[in-house]
């Protein structure tokens, strides 16, 4: 079983809430959550098969950006998205999708777009001390 | 030419630009328009009246009648005012050969809808100068003659010179001014070009001669256009709306291009 870890920094929680989609959601530790429409935080995923690439959009997604990384020792690429959540708000995803161990790593920030600039450094602070191991 | 036309579920309005322009005026209050040529417009699109709007229209108007928040957005060549206030973000779209639209949403959209029409999203990252310094006077020409399909070979310096040359996709303009709380600034102002190199910024400078053009990543464009909200502590909360010589009104071809290429 593939499995990581990271420095949560005092930013977001050390244990993980498993998703429906089987990624792991390190939310913002209580004393920085704020109102809004999405759960801010850090989430891992690791799916079967090296294949590190950008993800199709949806409908109400927009891609912003792409470019080449480095995550966890391995070259990366890293995307940012906007999600529009049910025409009700707008949620920013920053990812990192990366290949190693065998397996695809994708390593989301997120968090609502009107709290982004406060959000973005540290959650991206976090996600810079990942370590995935096969 | 379409005709009028309301959508009920989101609020937006498509009518000819004349109109949309005297809603503007009257419902801001900046001054008087033919208000029956409003009303029949707005009858006839299904969107009720000056007096009892639909209640989507209603929220439309809701930012214009109290803006805290003005904006002006160029692109194309075409300057748009917009206004936001109470949660509420409204545009006055300019579409060429089209009836304009009155377009809303919630205020927290702005930057993704911004992103969204001003095509931000992936561009090349080849190497570029840090900044590139230039008569301000030829990056307009430059820019308008590229708005007219014209030809802005030689005008500025390389490598941004072929960049607009041979790659220009667009131009826009994105200024945001509300009551500044005491030692705040009271707005912000960004200007960029699109090509097929990059995104560019532009900086004005003072001497009203100079600009500075730098390349800037399509996320650094988007995290700056969030910033056209400012935060509430920028504010002067006790305004009540932003003063009416500072709301934006109407728009229209923007002046320095014309004039760039009437020279």
């Amino acid at each position: 079983m593939a499995t990581y870890r990271f420095d949560p920094l005092g930013i977001v929680e050390t244990e993980p809430v498993v998703l429906d989609d089987g990624s792991t959601l390190h939310e913002l530790v209580h004393e920085l959550r704020a109102p809004g429409a999405s759960r801010a935080g850090v989430s891992v995923r690791a799916d079967p098969g090296p294949e590190a690439s950008v993800a199709a959009l949806g409908p109400d997604e927009l891609l912003i950006d792409v470019e080449p990384a480095e995550l966890a020792g391995a070259p990366a690429v890293r995307t940012l998205v906007l999600v529009q959540l049910g025409g009700v708000a707008t949620v920013v995803l920053e990812q990192w999708r990366l290949d190693a161990g065998g397996r695809r790593w994708t390593a989301t920030a997120t968090g609502d777009l009107a709290l982004w600039p406060r959000l973005a450094p540290g959650l991206r602070a976090v996600i810079a001390t990942l370590e995935v191991e096969p | 030419m379409s005709g009028p036309a309301f959508n009920a579920e989101t609020g937006l309005l498509t009518a000819p630009r004349e109109v949309i322009a005297a809603l503007a005026t009257i419902v801001t209050g900046a001054g008087e328009a033919d208000a029956a040529e409003v009303d029949a417009v707005l009858a006839a699109a299904g969107a009720g009246s000056l007096a009892e709007p639909h209640p989507k229209l209603a929220d439309a108007l809701t930012p214009m009648r109290s803006p805290i928040i003005g904006i002006r957005l160029g692109k194309t060549g075409y300057v748009m005012p917009g206004w936001v206030g109470g949660g509420r973000f409204t545009l006055h779209v300019y579409r060429g050969g089209d009836d304009d639209q009155l377009v809303p949403m919630p205020a927290e959209h702005l930057a993704h809808f911004l992103a969204w029409l001003l095509d931000i999203g992936p561009r090349p990252r080849d190497p570029r100068p840090e900044e590139t310094t230039v008569d301000a006077a030829a990056l307009d020409q430059a820019v308008a003659n590229r708005l007219a399909e014209r030809s802005s070979h030689g005008l500025l310096p390389e490598p941004l010179d072929s960049a607009i040359a041979h790659g220009f996709r667009d131009w826009w303009l994105a200024g945001s001014r509300w009551t500044p709380a005491p030692d705040a600034p009271g707005e912000l102002m960004l200007e960029g070009i699109d090509t097929d190199a990059g995104l560019w910024s532009v900086q004005r400078l003072e001497d009203g001669t100079t600009a500075i053009v730098r390349p800037v990543t399509p996320m650094g464009t988007f995290l700056a256009l969030g910033d056209l909200l400012p935060s509430n502590h920028l504010i002067d909360g006790s305004a009540p709306r932003l003063a009416l010589e500072l709301t934006p009104v109407v728009g229209g071809h923007a002046a320095w291009v014309t004039q760039a290429l009437s020279g």
